[in-house]
C-alpha cells in the first residue's frame, strides 16, 4: 500500500498523493468488518464488559473504555435517521440522483450509507443489502422494507 | 462591563479584510500582508510588534510559512484547525495568551483565493487515513453539503422546520448584503427565488448555501495597555468558548445540536451576559440551516423553534437581532474560511462605522464560527465598552 512508504512521523503529508482506500484495507482495526463483508455479513463491535456495541470500529469500548470488545453479526436491521438525494455529479461511480442516508442500526450505533431504489423516508424501516463494487468487497446498502409512500424529494 | 473569569482586559485593536471577490493582481501570503498592516495599521502597531500568531489554512503549518513571510519570530504560535471557525477560536487562545502575558500584540488572519483558483472540491476531503476513506466515501456524500443537508432533513423531520423558513434566512442575508457596498451579490432575493433555485441535495437548494469567493482578513488582539494606542476604538473581548462533536457526519451525537452548545454556554457564561444582551449577531452562514441551528444551540430561542423565530424578518435590517450585518458567507463573501470576516464585520459594527447597514447603538456583538461539517463550534462575545 501507498501508506507504508509514507514518512511515518508525519503520516498527513501523505494524504495529497493517496486516493481513498476503496477495498480491502491495510487495516487491522477494521479488517474483520471487511472480511465479513467478502460474506456479505455485517459484523459491528460488541463490548463484553458493559455490553454497547459500536461502529466503527475502534480497539476499545467508547463507552466504558474496556479493551474486551468482540466483533459480533448485527441483524442488519435498522431505522432511517436521516437521508438526503444527492442531485449533483460528483463522482463517476454514481450517477444522480442517489439517496444517501445515515442509517441507525437497532443495536444502536450508525453508519452513512445509500437507500437501494432512493426509496426511503426518514423513520423508515430498512434491511441491508450489499452493493457489489470492482476490486473490493461489497459495501451495505439498504432498502426500506416498509415503503411508507412516495419517496422522499 | 467586566468579564469576570479573566482578570487582564483584553481587546481587539484592528481588523481589516483582504481583497475580496476575485483576486488575480494578488497571491495570499500578498493578501495577507495587506490585511494584517492594515489592521496593524489601525491600532498604532507594526508587523515588528507582533509576539503572537495566529494562522491556518495558508498550507502546512501556517503560523510557520506567515511568520517567514511577515518576518515575524512569535513567542506564541497557534495553527490551531478546527475549520472555519478557527479564527474565533484563535481569538479564545489570544485572549488566554494575552491575558497570561505570553504574548502582547496577537495577529489573526487569513486569505484564500479559491474562487480563482477553482481549488473546492465536493468530494472526500479527508485523506485515506482516516476512517471515512472506508466507511463513508464510497457513498459519494458531497462534501460539505451533503452532511449539511442531512442535518436540515433531520431538523425538518424532528421540528417541521419548513424550505421557507430556511429561505428567510438567505433573503436576511441579502437584505443586509445590499447595504454593503463590498458584497459579493446584492441583487434582490425573495423566498420565492431561494425555493426555486437548483435543488443541489434535499432539502437544501442553491440559494440556501454560501457563496464561493476568493477573500480573508486579519485581526489584532492584545492588552489594555497596547490598546490605548489604538488609532480607532478598542473592542473587549468579553468572552469566548469552543468545542467539537465529530469528523464523520454519521458520527454526530444528535444532528439537530451543533457543538455550538457548548462552544456558546462557555463563552456568554464567560461574559456574563445572556442571549438577551447581544446587539448584533454574526452567525457562521456556510448554509441556511447552520444559521438556523445556531440561534436554537446559543440559545436565542429554543430547541426546534428556528423556523419560527426566523420568519418574522428579525434577522434582517430593522429587526431585533440584526444578523449577518455584512451579508454574511450567503452573500457578501465566503473565502472558504468565514470566520476571520466575522469578527471584521462585528467589530466595525460596535465601532460604529459599518455605513448604511450600521446597526444603531451596538453595543455588544455575538461572533459564532462553525467548521467541518457541523463539526466544529467557537464562539466569541465582543463589547463595545
Amino acid at each position: 500500500m501507498e501508506l507504508v512508504v509514507c514518512f511515518p512521523l508525519l503520516p498527513q503529508w501523505c494524504w495529497p498523493m493517496t486516493e481513498p482506500v476503496k477495498n480491502v484495507v491495510d487495516d487491522a482495526i477494521t479488517a474483520p468488518f471487511w472480511e465479513a463483508a467478502t460474506r456479505r455479513e455485517l459484523v459491528i463491535q460488541k463490548c463484553e464488559s458493559c455490553g454497547k456495541y459500536q461502529f466503527y470500529p475502534r480497539p476499545f469500548c467508547l463507552q466504558c473504555e474496556s479493551d474486551n470488545i468482540r466483533w459480533v453479526k448485527a441483524t442488519g436491521t435498522g431505522t432511517i435517521y436521516s437521508a438526503t438525494v444527492v442531485r449533483i455529479d460528483i463522482s463517476a461511480e454514481m450517477q444522480p440522483p442517489y439517496m444517501v442516508a445515515i442509517v441507525e442500526f437497532d443495536e444502536g450505533p450508525r453508519m452513512l450509507s445509500t437507500i437501494r431504489g432512493n426509496d426511503g423516508r426518514i423513520g423508515d424501516r430498512v434491511q441491508i443489502d450489499w452493493r457489489e463494487r470492482p476490486g473490493g468487497p461489497p459495501i451495505p446498502e439498504f432498502r426500506a422494507v416498509r415503503n411508507s409512500g412516495a419517496s422522499e424529494s | 462591563m467586566s468579564s469576570p473569569l479573566i482578570a487582564e482586559p483584553v481587546y481587539i485593536v484592528g481588523v481589516a479584510e483582504t481583497p475580496l471577490g476575485e483576486v488575480r493582481d494578488q497571491n495570499e501570503y500578498s493578501m495577507f500582508a495587506l490585511a494584517a498592516r492594515e489592521a496593524l495599521s489601525e491600532a498604532g502597531l507594526t508587523l515588528h510588534d507582533v509576539d503572537g500568531l495566529f494562522v491556518n489554512y495558508m498550507g502546512e503549518e501556517g503560523s510557520v510559512q506567515v511568520g517567514e513571510y511577515l518576518g515575524i519570530q512569535p513567542r506564541y504560535a497557534d495553527s490551531t484547525d478546527v475549520g472555519g471557525g478557527s479564527f474565533e477560536a484563535f481569538v479564545h487562545h489570544a485572549m488566554l495568551a494575552v491575558a497570561a502575558k505570553r504574548c502582547d500584540v496577537a495577529l489573526i488572519g487569513y486569505a484564500s483565493r479559491q474562487r480563482t483558483r477553482r481549488s473546492r472540491k465536493r468530494s472526500s476531503w479527508w485523506g485515506a487515513l482516516a476512517p471515512s476513506a472506508q466507511f463513508e466515501d464510497p457513498y459519494n456524500l458531497p462534501v460539505p453539503i451533503g452532511s449539511y443537508a442531512l442535518i436540515a432533513a433531520r431538523h425538518m423531520y424532528q421540528y417541521g422546520t419548513t424550505p421557507s423558513q430556511l429561505a428567510e434566512i438567505a433573503v436576511a442575508a441579502r437584505s443586509w448584503a445590499q447595504l454593503n457596498p463590498k458584497a459579493w451579490v446584492r441583487d434582490p432575493l425573495t423566498v420565492e427565488d431561494v425555493l426555486s433555485s437548483r435543488m443541489i441535495c434535499d432539502p437544501l437548494h442553491k440559494l440556501d448555501c454560501c457563496l464561493i469567493t476568493d477573500g480573508g482578513g486579519a485581526v489584532v488582539v492584545t492588552n489594555r495597555d497596547r490598546a490605548r494606542d489604538a488609532a480607532k476604538k478598542a473592542i473587549r473581548v468579553l468572552g469566548a468558548g469552543e468545542s467539537h462533536t465529530h469528523w464523520h457526519i454519521a458520527q454526530m451525537p444528535d444532528l439537530t445540536v451543533s457543538a455550538g452548545e457548548v462552544s456558546g454556554r462557555e463563552a456568554l457564561s464567560m461574559a456574563g451576559i445572556t442571549p438577551a444582551d447581544v446587539d448584533i449577531l454574526e452567525p457562521y452562514d456556510a448554509f441556511t440551516i447552520t444559521v438556523l441551528m445556531e440561534l436554537e444551540d446559543l440559545g436565542f430561542c429554543k430547541k426546534g423553534e428556528g423556523g419560527a423565530f426566523v420568519e418574522t424578518g428579525r434577522l434582517a435590517p430593522g429587526g431585533d437581532l440584526p444578523s449577518m450585518t455584512s451579508g454574511g458567507g450567503l452573500s457578501y463573501n465566503h473565502p472558504g474560511a468565514l470566520g476571520v470576516l466575522l469578527l471584521v464585520e462585528a467589530v466595525r459594527q460596535l465601532r460604529g462605522e459599518a455605513g448604511a447597514r450600521q446597526v444603531p447603538n451596538a453595543r455588544i456583538g455575538l461572533v459564532h464560527g462553525i467548521g467541518g461539517l457541523f463539526s466544529t463550534s467557537a464562539t466569541v462575545v465582543l463589547a463595545n465598552d
